[in-house]
């Protein structure tokens, strides 16, 4: 069973968010991850771009496929995960810790009102 | 981003061993067959350092019979089919009157006038009616029977695959290549190649599609000791893209002549075959592309169809094969680029989402090994 942590929130497409006051931390989950496996890279945006909801804001590769990565919230990146360039398959190892992606300074927290629970992601990986 | 969903497709004769040994799908030229059974990075690891068991019944299996057989698989090949000795088998092209491959593949002579031909996945057909009407051209006495349903065909590749054919009671030579033994491996008759797909010591097996199950579990059991693991086409193709060996389908994709495609050593010029008039005349004008290898600069990863550029940004060809090479760690690649960009060294460009990434032209294989 994948793991899906309760104190984040998620979005239909695999992203996941840590909300921290304006600060959105964000990667994708262990379901995911444990579907394209072999992880051997991550394409980020620069500090300093701006995404809105649902746009795309890079793409995680596994040997066989190339898959978009949809920002769940509106906002500026404002630090990205340095230590995938060397290590991808940290996505793999630790989806929702080290394997983070990137962080946002979000233009609206109410935003993360529209993103699932915990319980509902879970739910849409069972169906 | 969106988990692929895989629609239900034809299962080979090995689906529920393959179902339990934890094996994902994908769809094949109309069968489905396993892409990885843990991880393609792992599988991959096996193969070079110890062995892995690939189930390839996908591919094809023509019987070429009849007086007649070595003589139109010599006009309907680069290879001088006819001069085989019984039990050997050469790599060779099947060109269209262009020149063009319409299919590489392995052909052995089992017999004085009995030929095997393993065609591509889903290339049994097309390449059984070629030969036919070939053979009818020629006023040729010849029998072609399309076996691939009823053959299955396993790899066992890496440096333990020696002694694990002997510890399943098949010991075969490793050494001379292409040649096909017969042995008996769980009871069973298998012919046994001394081929591969991945660079690396080892055979492939050609067994009754009925006692392809027994057998492949006969060599997953004889292998626990030295490390086997099960193989998907995930790795097949990471392994084989390191060795520098072609994927019909990508390296052969709209048309390549086997000058173009780096297979001009196989061609046999002295003797007569279908086709040859065009590759006679490509190979005096020496203006056609050259598949060659790149190795990206970077991290990024190139793929099939991504456009190569010239260091100015100008379109050169395009890439038909890509990966991160899980022996290197870099991303490598096969391209077709003009003969003034072929050489070792020279600079490119790899466009990946808009974006040019650089990389550099090198000799294939990526990998030396012994």
């Amino acid at each position: 069973m994948a793991e899906v942590r309760e104190d984040l929130r998620y979005a239909k497409s695999h992203e996941w968010a840590r909300i921290e006051g304006e600060l959105a931390t964000i990667g994708i989950t262990d379901y995911a991850q444990n579907e394209l496996t072999d992880i051997v890279y991550v394409e980020t945006p620069e500090v300093g771009d701006a995404f809105e909801a649902g746009q795309e804001f890079g793409v995680v590769e596994s040997v066989k496929s190339v898959s978009e990565l949809y920002a769940p919230v509106t906002g500026e990146v404002v630090e990205v995960n340095e230590a995938l360039e060397e290590k991808p398959e940290l996505v793999n190892e630790s989806p929702f810790d080290g394997g983070w992606i990137i962080k946002l300074r979000m233009d609206d927290p109410n935003e993360t009102k529209k993103l699932l629970s915990a319980a509902d992601y879970r739910k849409t990986t069972e169906e | 981003m969106d988990p692929f969903r895989f629609p239900r497709r034809m299962r080979g004769p090995l689906h529920e061993l393959h179902e339990r040994l934890g094996a994902r799908f994908v769809d094949f030229s109309g069968f489905q067959m396993p892409v990885q059974y843990t991880s393609i990075k792992k599988e991959h690891e096996a193969v070079r350092q110890r062995a892995g068991l690939f189930d390839v019944s996908h591919m094809g299996n023509l019987r070429i019979d009849g007086p007649g057989a070595g003589d139109l698989l010599s006009y309907a090949t680069v290879a001088q089919a006819a001069r085989l000795e019984e039990g050997a088998g050469v790599y060779t092209v099947i060109p269209d009157e262009k020149g063009q491959i319409l299919d590489d593949t392995i052909v052995y002579r089992f017999e004085e006038d009995r030929f095997y031909m393993v065609p591509n996945a889903g290339k049994n057909e097309t390449i059984a009616d070629h030969l036919r009407t070939l053979a009818e051209r020629q006023g040729l006495d010849v029998n072609i029977t399309d076996a691939s349903r009823e053959t299955c065909i396993f790899a066992l590749q890496g440096p333990a695959a020696i002694e694990i054919l002997k510890h399943a009671g098949a010991a075969t030579p490793e050494h001379p290549r292409f040649r096909l033994h017969t042995r008996e491996i769980a009871g069973q008759l298998a012919w046994v190649a001394t081929t591969g797909y991945t660079g690396e010591t080892g055979y492939e097996l050609f067994v009754d599609a009925r006692s392809g199950p027994e057998v492949f579990q006969r060599l997953m059991d004889a292998g626990t000791d030295h490390g086997i693991l099960p193989v998907g086409l995930g790795a097949r193709d990471t392994l084989r893209l390191e060795a520098g060996l072609a994927l019909a389908g990508n390296e052969f994709e709209g048309g390549r002549t086997p000058l173009e495609a780096r297979l001009g050593w196989a061609i046999s010029w002295d003797h007569e075959f279908f086709g040859k008039a065009a590759l006679v005349k490509q190979k005096e004008e020496g203006t056609h592309d050259r598949l060659v290898g790149l190795r990206m600069r970077d991290k990024a990863v190139a793929r099939t169809h991504y456009p190569v550029l010239d260091e100015n940004g100008e379109p050169l060809g395009m890439v038909t094969s890509g990966t991160k090479s899980p022996t290197l760690g870099d991303s490598i690649a096969m391209a077709y680029v003009p003969p003034t960009h072929a050489k070792k060294g020279t600079p490119v460009q790899v466009e990946i989402r808009g974006k040019p990434h650089p990389a550099e032209v090198v000799k294939m294989p990526f990998l030396k090994k012994n």
